[in-house]
């Protein structure tokens, strides 16, 4: 099933690994979103949030070097309000906490499935745009 | 002038023999009282000192009296308190207190009748006679000399009976009861002459010549003091003989001076008064003489007066007065003798205060010494203390310090095995999300290999793969969620589990119930891994095949703890059953060949059946290693 034709809405991609990244534009592309971009590191992600303005952000937190996915996401919803689905691996309650207190948006635990991954998205943006 | 020999404690005579020999005893007892301990005949010989004492000093008397009740009271002796408060009583009869010895008195007598001594009961009576006869109650001194005198006669104690006659005697004749008195004297005297105490014999002749000069008697007074002198003479009893002679002058004296005895007939005595005066003025030179010799003062005095008289009677003036002055002189002699004594006892006073002080100095030097030795003695075991003690708390204090630092080393070494444990366990985190990580980067490959497949056949395939990383993955999640990393608990992970495969196989339009049971337990990763891929295994195939044509079904799904011994899984649905021809042991699709080696790995039994009504697996095994 392919709906790339169709526009959900915009999602910017932040993950530093490749693979990843590259398995979920297929994922998005495949169920109708468009992406925006896709940033590999923190500070990218804010140039990238800035200059894209997208209707979602898919937001690793272990970025590698420089600041994190919740530091750079914090820096951004300083000057917007762009929803941020936070996707990572880490689980632990001292890093779902400091997430939830920037972006309270959605937190979807690696490995996750190209289903549980589409219905996260779909309930974040449905939810942004309700309110 | 004349005082009546009355005898005081059965028998007493003042008499300048006796007086040496009570000396004599007197070193001779404190010589003894040295080497005895303290037993009754030590009570005997602080009696017998405080007895002849009272003669001298009664207070030193009182003080042998008292040295002897003590030790009496000590031994519990009774006959020794007794005899010891009747010494008591008579020197302080002989000082002139006479409550207190009536007080002493009566309590010897209270012991002598508690111990029945009858001889004791005599003596008390005797003396408590005497003491009421100085006092002048001669009524009452009557009565205890005739108890006495009755007592004595019934343990036919002569002597003692003939000096109660003779006390007797001397009472009634205060009484001027003559009668009375004389026939006490002769009872007395009988009783004298017959045991032969010659010396009592005199006492009661010159105690009877008393009776008859004031009778006027002279003939028979002047007949018995010969007698007395007599007897005096043949026992060498000077001081007697002395007074019995001034006893005789003042007949003498009498007779002169009485114009009716000049008229009698009497052969020792002439009716002529210078004749009597001269006889009178022989015998008290005589007593002068003997008194000399024995320098008694106070007797000395008496007959220088007696003398002075006769010699004034005669008409020779000059003597008169010599011996009036003599008199005087005795007299002040006295006077300075009492004096002397006085001063001598405020000396002796001063000497046993001084004694008292040196002996409060002593004790306070011995206290002190004792004080010394005590303080010495705390100082040397502050000393040994220090000794001892100060290395015991310099090596507790040292053994403390190295517990201190023992506890503080244990603690830098808690504190870095807690920073070391911390620091794995982060590490382990970042394992364990590393491992998350790749096997979401292996999802993502098979996704996207699968993404460029159209084979549903092989699609199929990939999400099998797929659901198998997830499955693990999810083993992983629970993992970094629990702080113990070797238990993690089984429950929420096959709920998990099942959920997600519920949501990844079931077509929307299909109703399956979950009958779910599982024992809230642990287990260790490894288990949990190889017991998640056959669950998935399994209930992957139910959800995939068991219900191709049904709407609805059910699966249940079972984990029981037996007992912490072993496991049992029971996984089973209402489906069609395994096609036909399908073995399980055969393990000709990947499904079957995880689920057979997933059992073989933890050493599991596996049991199969399969029916048009359902597939069942049994899977049983052990919880603790063997």
């Amino acid at each position: 099933m392919n709906n790339n034709e169709s526009n959900k809405g915009t999602i910017l991609i932040v993950e530093d690994e490749n693979i990843v990244a590259m398995n979920l534009k297929m994922i998005l592309q495949r169920k109708g979103y468009k992406i925006a971009g896709h940033a590999r590191t923190g500070q990218a992600a804010i140039e990238m949030a800035k200059e894209t303005v997208p209707d979602l952000i898919i937001m690793d937190i272990n970025l590698g070097s420089g600041i994190d996915g919740i530091q750079a996401a914090d820096q951004i919803l300083q000057t917007s309000d762009i929803p941020i689905l936070f996707a990572t691996g880490n689980s632990d309650k001292a890093t779902v906490s400091r997430a939830a207190e920037i972006s309270g948006d959605g937190y979807l635990v690696k490995p996750y499935l190209a289903d549980q991954l589409e219905e996260a998205v779909g309930n974040t943006i449905k939810k942004y745009k309700s309110n | 002038m004349w005082v009546k020999v009355f005898l005081f404690l059965i028998a007493f005579t003042v008499s300048a023999s006796a007086q040496k020999q009570g000396y004599e005893l007197i070193d001779s007892l404190k010589s003894k009282l040295t080497v005895t301990g303290e037993d009754t005949s030590r009570v005997r010989i602080l009696g017998k000192l405080s007895f002849q004492y009272f003669r001298y000093d009664t207070d030193l008397g009182i003080y042998y009296a008292v040295e002897a009740i003590k030790l009496a009271e000590k031994l519990h002796w009774d006959l020794g308190l007794a005899f010891s408060f009747n010494y008591m009583g008579t020197n302080y009869a002989v000082k002139g207190n006479y409550p207190k010895a009536l007080e002493y008195f009566h309590k010897s007598l209270s012991k002598y009748t508690e111990i029945g001594n009858k001889q004791g009961i005599a003596f008390l009576c005797n003396n408590l006679g005497n003491l009421y006869r100085l006092q002048k109650d001669n009524s009452k001194a009557a009565d205890y000399f005739e108890q006495a005198t009755r007592i004595n006669k019934e343990l036919n104690n002569k002597i003692d009976l003939a000096k109660n006659y003779n006390n007797l005697g001397i009472v009634f004749a205060n009484l001027r009861d003559y009668k009375k008195s004389e026939k006490y004297y002769v009872l007395g005297l009988e009783i004298a002459n017959s045991e032969k105490d010659l010396e009592l014999a005199a006492q009661i002749m010159i105690n009877t010549a008393e009776n008859k000069m004031e009778l006027k008697d002279y003939c028979e007074a002047v007949s018995l003091s010969m007698q007395a002198i007599d007897i005096s003479k043949k026992l060498g009893i000077t001081y007697d003989r002395a007074v019995y002679f001034r006893h005789l002058g003042n007949i003498y004296l009498k007779i002169a001076g009485d114009k009716i005895s000049q008229m009698s007939n009497c052969q020792f005595y002439s009716s002529s008064r210078i004749t009597n005066l001269t006889s009178a003025k022989s015998y008290l030179l005589n007593s002068i003489s003997l008194m000399e010799g024995i320098n008694d003062l106070s007797e000395l005095s008496e007959t220088s007066l007696l003398l002075s008289q006769v010699y004034e009677q005669l008409g020779d003036q000059k003597n008169a007065l010599t011996y009036y002055k003599k008199y005087s002189a005795f007299k002040d002699s006295v006077f300075s003798n009492d004096n002397s004594l006085k001063i001598a006892k405020l000396e002796k006073e001063r000497e046993l205060a001084l004694k008292d002080k040196q002996i409060e100095i002593q004790t306070l030097e011995i206290e002190k010494k004792n004080s010394q030795i005590i303080t010495a003695a705390v100082l040397f075991a502050a000393l040994l203390l220090a000794v001892f003690f100060l290395p015991f708390l310099y090596f507790k204090r040292k053994a403390y310090t190295a517990l201190l630092k023992e506890v503080a080393a244990r603690k830098a070494a808690e504190e870095k095995i807690r920073a070391s444990l911390k620091e794995k366990e982060i590490l382990l985190k970042e394992v364990h999300h590393r491992v998350k990580n790749n096997m979401q980067i292996i999802s993502s490959l098979l996704d996207i290999q699968s993404g460029m497949l159209t084979d549903s056949r092989m699609l199929d395939i990939f999400k099998d793969s797929q659901n198998r990383i997830q499955a693990m993955a999810m083993v992983h999640e629970l993992t970094y969620k629990t702080p113990d990393f070797t238990n993690i608990n089984i429950k929420e992970y096959f709920l998990n589990l099942v959920e997600h495969l519920q949501h990844t196989y079931l077509a929307t339009n299909k109703q399956i119930n979950y009958e779910i049971e599982i024992d809230d337990m642990n287990l260790d990763i490894d288990k949990i891994i190889s017991i998640g891929l056959i669950v998935n295994e399994i209930i992957t195939n139910s959800l995939k095949h068991a219900f191709p044509h049904k709407d609805t079904g059910t699966v249940k799904f079972s984990l029981k703890n037996y007992e912490g011994k072993y496991c049992m899984i029971s996984l089973s649905d209402n489906g069609i059953g395994l096609k036909e021809g399908i073995n399980i042991e055969e393990q000709k699709t990947l499904g079957l060949f995880l689920i057979s080696s997933m059992c073989e790995q933890i050493g599991s039994t596996l049991h199969n059946s399969s029916s048009d009504k359902g597939t069942e697996y049994i899977i049983k095994f052990k919880l603790e290693e063997e």
